[in-house]
């Protein structure tokens, strides 16, 4: 089933065209990944989805509804959480306190409940705790729940970020550049967790300029170069298209391995 | 949080609770118990431009105008005979509420320093709009305001001409806008807040309206500081525009950010010293400004995010107990 689709979607800044009439779609459970070269709209595209920008022409469907132009926490709160290129998270909390806090739109307690601590928002609460110690299990943070977030190493940082955007209970997740920066080892640890995410039930839109990554991990690719697809398929088809090797790998120099 | 440091907690708050009762024993005359009713009244309007500015992480110079709006709203429903004291109170606290939700709608679109024009412009508004709507208002000053009187309950008689008892009720409004400020930031509300005030890119990528829970913080500070209004005019019988000004609206913020924005314990030390410091200093009144100026310089210098902030930073071991 298609999960998210894209319809001719565009977007332009000034005179620039970020995203020419791209379409493309996720179905569920599958791990979508988007590879381009610097600058061909990668990052725009997860805006446009997310919200953040308005797309000038074009339809996005998120299970048969249309989202097109919806504010970000409004899509959010649909199911389709994002982590951001830059590591995004709230510095001065603990990671157990980030986690929760990625919990809000799970969660119904208003200024009564908060004021009162009634039983539904103690029972709330401890169901935020136990969650969140559950994520950051997941996520290999178990041992730093109460150090803030800032004094973590830079991939723990970047983990605690997919762990804010997958408290959300998403059914779309899009990460862009999960492993940037990361060692070798980080970045398998990192692979495993978008791995049972999507065992968990989570469809993901990658964008990983790793490509030994990302043809490990992807079921699917799309490429794309200045805004628009130039293909899309299965990771060899991708591999071995011409036109792909040409714009993303370079002409001569092929090296997935 | 363990069993133990919850148990630290409450006889830390139980001491404190301790300590305003039995304080207005210890003042040596009247003049203390005033300053010490002050006190209060300020903490209550303090920890509500907190909310606002140090949680949340919006600019506000516009609190002294909502303190304004409820001592105002309150005094003129007694002074016209519309309603006694104590529901011209209530009511002086909701219309300013009201009042912050609705202008919060309108100038919370704007951020940083153009927030903060907005907000200055409409403090100066309302300092002018109550010197100069006369028949409303009373111009310069606006006396008669009886205060909560006598109550009475069974064959109880409360007396709230005498400053002790005013100092009670004042005090017992403080514990209770302190509590309530504690319970909301260590909320799914107060988380909100905060996300806000770090990320607000990220906030909404999490699902948090931002806009909407701006107006929630701004309207709950708005709403104290209409509280404290009212205890003011009652306590003072008699209100002027001033008590509206853009200097008052500053006067908060300093008080904020010296005591620790963003801290609980930090709006009420701030108000505390920004009382007690021109009484303790002990120069002429030529130079008072000019030190107090100097002192306040030094503690922003050295101390940026104020005084609890730096308290907190002092020892990890302190972050549990500086809320």
């Amino acid at each position: 089933m298609e999960l998210l689709k894209i319809v001719e979607l565009t977007k332009c800044f000034g005179g620039v065209r970020a995203t020419a009439q791209l379409s493309f779609h996720v179905a569920d459970q599958e791990i979508l990944g988007i590879i381009g070269p610097n600058g061909s709209g990668k990052t725009t595209l997860f805006n446009l989805i997310t919200g953040i920008h308005k797309p000038d022409e074009g339809l996005i469907l998120f299970s048969g509804e249309n989202i097109t132009g919806r504010k970000p926490y409004d899509v959010a709160q649909r199911g389709i959480a994002r982590t951001f290129q830059v590591t995004n998270i709230f510095s001065g909390q603990s990671s157990l306190d980030n986690i929760i806090m990625g919990r809000h739109c799970r969660t119904r307690a208003g200024v009564w409940g908060a004021l009162s601590r009634n039983k539904r928002t103690r029972a709330e609460e401890k169901e935020n705790r136990e969650k969140a110690y559950e994520m950051l299990s997941f996520l290999s943070l178990s041992d730093v729940w109460d150090r803030p977030a800032e004094l973590l190493s830079s991939a723990e940082q970047r983990r605690l970020m997919i762990g804010i955007s997958l408290a959300t209970s998403p059914r779309l997740l899009l990460l862009d550049e999960p492993t940037a920066g990361m060692s070798a080892e980080e970045t398998a640890m990192a692979v495993a967790i978008i791995a049972r995410i999507k065992e968990n039930g989570t469809a993901v839109l990658l964008i990983e300029h790793n490509m030994k990554v990302a043809m490990n991990i992807c079921d699917r690719f799309i490429a794309i170069e200045g805004g628009s697809k130039l293909a899309e398929g299965s990771p060899e088809s991708i591999a071995a298209n011409q036109r792909v090797i040409e714009a993303y790998l370079g002409k001569d120099q092929i090296c997935l391995n | 949080m363990t069993d133990k440091t919850n148990s630290h907690a409450l006889y830390l708050w139980l001491s404190l609770i301790g300590l305003i009762i039995l304080l207005p024993w210890f003042l040596p005359g009247r003049y203390y118990l005033f300053l010490a009713t002050m006190v209060g009244i300020y903490a209550i309007m303090v920890a509500g431009l907190n909310l606002i500015v140090g949680f949340t992480g919006l600019i506000s110079i516009a609190h002294g105008a909502f303190f304004g709006i409820g001592a105002y709203t309150c005094a003129i429903l007694q002074v016209r005979g519309i309603l006694p004291y104590w529901p011209a109170l209530a009511a002086g606290t909701l219309f300013t509420a009201l009042i912050g939700a609705l202008v919060g709608k309108a100038i919370l679109r704007a951020k940083g320093p153009y927030l903060a024009i907005g907000t200055m412009a409409l403090s100066i508004l309302t300092a002018l709009v109550l010197m100069n709507w006369q028949s409303l208002t009373g111009g310069a000053s606006l006396g008669g305001i009886d205060g909560p009187g006598v109550l009475k309950i069974g064959s109880w008689h409360i007396d709230f001409y005498s400053g002790k008892t005013y100092y009670y009720l004042v005090y017992l409004f403080v514990v209770l806008s302190m509590t309530g400020v504690y319970r909301l930031i260590h909320s799914r509300i107060g988380r909100a807040f905060i996300a806000i005030r770090g990320q607000e890119e990220l906030a909404e990528a999490i699902g948090v309206n931002a806009m909407r829970f701006k107006i929630l913080s701004f309207t709950i500070g708005c709403l104290l500081a209409g509280l404290a209004g009212g205890l003011y005019a009652g306590f003072m019988g008699a209100i002027d525009p001033d008590i509206a000004s853009v200097g008052m609206s500053f006067n908060l913020l300093v008080m904020t950010i010296v005591g620790g924005a963003g801290t609980l314990s930090g709006a009420f030390v701030g108000t505390v010293l920004l009382w007690l410091l021109p009484e303790a200093l002990q120069a002429s009144e030529e130079y008072k400004p000019l030190l107090f100026g100097i002192i306040l310089l030094v503690i922003i210098i050295f101390m940026p995010k104020g005084i609890m902030g730096r308290v907190k930073e002092l020892h990890p071991a302190l972050n549990k107990w500086v809320k």
